[in-house]
């Protein structure tokens, strides 16, 4: 009986610690999206670590980045225009790829590549931070951490993410077009790209796209840091916090992919 | 747990590269959203059309509306009218406009493949252009609806073909005959025999030209004999040697005759003249007499002679003279 009581006991705290780590989350997410539109949010301090922050998450892995979506648009299109060529429809492959590759695996893949590399960094350097307590102290020089040190950071992620989005965008066009028309862009009527584009990137389409990447640039700086400045500090929990971070960053950014198709698609 | 101060590494032209990428942001995302809403043509004059259907399953808002396989505008929106007929209000761009005609005309298309559309057909360009504002029907032309329909007009011909193709049908009967005559073509007396239907009927017909054929020959020598006949006979009657050349002759000695004869005669005239003198000369006529007699006796015997002479000439002339109809020559 009491191995029944203990093991819905530990249930029942588990479940509670989740919802209150959602409730964190949830909570930093609203001081966040308000620190970003707030005005004293900007000084040259603040501005300073923005300006790291992009230079870390977007310049560093610019060029790795835009070879990665030129490759993966390549490979991605030339499948889809195979697929459709085998069952008769090369008139839709233009059309299938945008839709597929532009709108969605472009920006969901450059979301997953910033959370691996600057969200994991940001947890870990967020969880040292509080450990060391430099929180704390920053608090006792009467600056207020989540300010100097939190806010810009997620504005820095954020800005980042639209950033690549928007090359990854750019870039799979190009190279769908250019695949598309057998490797001879220049042969293609232009209208066809036009035409295309005009078809799929409606007003909907854009305002989904450019939403969904806004939504991923939040969550992959919010995530690691709500779940860092809430672990206990002890050394051993700093890894706890990064893989709890990055778990539920992950599933966030599922969740926001699936939930915009439900929107755009379904309902 | 303090950690020492570091001073963060200096970025070269952070600045720079941040900047850069914060107008690239902006401009990206702007231009993205400015290029597809050109793409649709957002920023290009439209004119609106209303296009009047019986039913409208299949059209969507947003369904494209195209001239010669181009995107040309699109439905806007639609509803029902009052009559029950559905209403579809289209944008069409302006500068596509010019290909819509009084005579155009717009159907909906469903292919059985790929998404429907309006499509719109302009066989005379030079019609006048379509008014603004113009309500035009819309021709359902679905090829899904009809479908059924054509299954089973396919049935019934399929059914009349398998009919036609029986063993034992017309078709197949009248292919046989038509083989059997070929065959008979084919044989050794050819188209004849697939006339004629028997090997010996048309041996037969054979043999009758032959025989006309023989005839032929026979009467083409006929036909040489006979001139050859004519040829002679022609020789015979006016040639030289022939009868009239003789009768002419004959003629010629009859008229030697005749002058004989008229001599003869003035020669008896000149006796009897002379014998009236004698008879005259009473004195003279014992010794007259007697020359006299002498002489008349020769003279009758000249006569007689000379028309004995004419005689047969004329009998002659009567033998060979073949159109005569009696021998009889009436003297002078």
């Amino acid at each position: 009986m009491s191995a029944i009581g203990d093991f819905l006991v530990r249930r029942t705290l588990g479940f509670e610690a989740r919802l209150r780590a959602w409730g964190n989350v949830a909570r930093f997410t609203g001081a966040a999206v308000s620190g970003v539109f707030s005005r004293d949010t900007y000084n040259s301090a603040t501005r300073e670590v923005i300006a790291r922050q992009i230079y870390f998450t977007a310049w560093q892995i610019l060029g790795g980045y835009t070879a990665f979506a030129a490759v993966l648009s390549l490979v991605v299109t030339h499948i889809l225009a195979n697929a459709a060529r085998d069952v008769g429809l090369y008139d839709y492959a233009l059309e299938f790829t945008f839709r597929l590759l532009v709108l969605e695996i472009v920006p969901l893949l450059t979301a997953l590549f910033v959370a691996l590399r600057t969200g994991a960094a940001i947890s870990t350097e967020v969880s040292i931070m509080r450990i060391r307590n430099e929180m704390g102290a920053l608090e006792q020089a009467g600056i207020d951490p989540m300010k100097l040190e939190l806010i810009p950071r997620v504005i820095g992620g954020t800005v980042s993410v639209l950033c690549l989005t928007v090359i990854g965008v750019t870039v799979s066009v190009l190279c769908a077009h250019f695949v598309i028309t057998g490797y001879r862009p220049w042969n293609a009527p232009s209208a066809d790209l036009q035409l295309m584009i005009g078809k799929v990137f409606d007003p909907a389409a854009m305002a989904a796209l450019w939403s969904k990447a806004f939504l991923f640039g939040l969550a992959v700086t919010v995530i690691p840091i709500a779940e860092a400045i809430h672990a206990p500090r002890q050394v051993h929990f700093a890894p706890i916090a990064v893989l709890h971070g990055m778990v539920r960053l992950f599933l966030v950014i599922m969740l926001i992919e699936v939930g915009m198709l439900v929107i755009r698609y379904i309902a | 747990m303090e950690r020492p101060t570091v001073r963060p590494p200096a970025l070269r032209h952070l600045r720079l590269k941040v900047g850069a990428l914060l107008i690239l942001l902006p401009l990206g995302i702007a231009g993205l959203t400015i290029y597809a809403l050109y793409a649709r043509g957002t920023f290009e004059p439209s004119r609106a059309l209303t296009l009047l259907a019986q039913d409208v399953d299949g059209v969507d808002v947003g369904m494209p509306i195209t001239f010669s396989g181009f995107p040309i505008g699109s439905v806007v929106s639609m509803g029902l009218a009052d009559d029950g007929e559905v209403w579809i209000d289209v944008s069409l761009k302006e500068r596509d406009a010019r290909w819509l005609r009084t005579s155009s005309t717009f159907s909906l298309v469903r292919p059985l493949v790929g998404g429907a559309r309006i499509r719109v057909e302009s066989p005379r360009l030079a019609d006048p252009p379509l008014p603004k504002g113009m309500k035009v029907r819309l021709q359902v032309d679905d090829a899904t609806s009809e479908l059924p329909e054509i299954v089973a007009q396919a049935k019934s011909v399929l059914g009349n073909i398998s009919r036609m193709t029986e063993a034992e049908s017309s078709l197949n009967r009248s292919l046989a005959q038509l083989e059997t005559v070929a065959t008979r073509m084919a044989g050794n007396h050819g188209m004849l025999e697939g006339i004629t239907g028997r090997a010996d009927s048309s041996q037969k017909i054979i043999d009758s030209l032959d025989r006309l054929h023989a005839l032929t020959v026979s009467l083409n020598g006929v036909a040489k004999r006979m001139d050859k006949v004519l040829a002679h006979t022609d020789d015979r009657v006016l040639g030289d040697a022939g009868v009239a050349g003789e009768a002419r002759r004959a003629m010629g000695t009859l008229t030697t005759g005749l002058n004989e004869l008229r001599g003869s005669i003035q020669k008896l005239d000149a006796t009897l003249d002379h014998a009236r003198a004698a008879t005259a000369d009473l004195a003279n006529v014992s010794k007259s007499a007697r020359e006299a007699s002498g002489d008349l006796v020769a003279l009758r015997s000249q006569v007689e002679d000379s028309l004995q002479k004419t005689q047969t000439l004329l009998n002659e002339l009567n033998r060979k003279w073949p159109f005569a109809r009696d021998g009889k020559v009436k003297l002078p």
